[in-house]
């Protein structure tokens, strides 16, 4: 990665940052902080951790246990709404 | 087919760090299943927990997360003193995450916020203790994840190795991208 691109993505991650504790105390839902989070984490993945440019398998690796989370709390969610 | 021994590392460190991932998964899960089942109770000890230290730490930690980069940057420029300045950096900013923390803990500790059947806190309802022992249990194994990553970044300050500085920095990313999803889950969501 360049400079200019780490110092773009920081600057991102800040802003992000901010923005997601403005729009909490102004009463946003978890829905918004989620999304501000997954954004946040997609940046850091993708730059600092050179995920967009990483080895198939590294990407695949990464994908898989973001995959597997996701099931789980949708498992766990599921078992609440169905109980 | 063979792999370089750099490849090899590279595959065993996203291995570690999908392990580590699932790990947390488990929590995650937890916190998912108690946050729909006790809403209130969760909403309510969001408020509680001091936001001027976790947006602070999240500041600390992002800027942490970019200072490793660039000296994974700086190393492959051959730059090495701009690198070493910039893990001493990373140091420091860890070194003032797990400060904060602590003071947190403390202040919670005081007013009998504490996991499990002591607790002794405000009274928000059923859940209230869960949600501050999941408080507790994540934030705790995270900052052990820190220390891990504070060991790990001062050996490659130490032994300025340019391969085992990259692998630290992959292990740093990931301390903060799961740090990410705290921050929010136990300060920021208290709308349900």
């Amino acid at each position: 990665m360049t400079g200019r691109t780490l110092i773009v993505t920081y600057a991102a991650l800040v802003a992000l940052a901010l923005t997601s504790w403005l729009t909490a105390s102004l009463g946003a839902g978890t829905g918004v902080a989620l999304a501000f989070a997954a954004a946040k984490a997609l940046a850091i993945a993708l730059v600092f951790m050179e995920l967009a440019r990483a080895h198939a398998a590294d990407r695949a690796i990464a994908a898989i246990a973001v995959f597997f989370v996701a099931l789980l709390c949708a498992g766990a969610l599921a078992d609440v709404a169905f109980r | 087919m063979t792999m370089s021994d750099e490849r090899r590392y590279r595959l065993a460190i996203w291995i570690v760090i999908a392990s580590e991932t699932l790990l947390f998964a488990g929590l995650f899960a937890l916190y998912a299943s108690y946050r729909a089942e006790y809403g209130h109770a969760f909403s309510e000890g969001v408020r509680d927990d001091l936001q001027w230290i976790g947006g602070t730490n999240t500041l600390v930690l992002l800027t942490s997360s970019f200072a490793i980069a660039w000296a994974v940057h700086a190393m492959r420029a051959g730059r090495a003193r701009t690198a070493r300045r910039c893990l001493e950096l990373v140091i420091v900013l860890g070194l003032a995450f797990l400060a904060l923390k602590l003071v947190e803990w403390g202040v919670h500790v005081h007013d009998g916020v504490v996991p499990g059947v002591a607790y002794s806190g405000p009274d928000h309802g059923p859940g209230t203790s869960l949600f501050f022992t999941l408080y507790f249990a994540m934030t705790g194994l995270h900052a052990l994840h820190v220390v891990a990553g504070l060991a790990l970044v001062t050996w490659v300050r130490v032994s300025q190795r340019p391969l085992a500085l990259e692998l630290v920095a992959l292990y740093w990313h990931f301390v903060d991208a799961i740090w990410v999803f705290l921050w929010p889950m136990f300060y920021l969501m208290s709308s349900s």
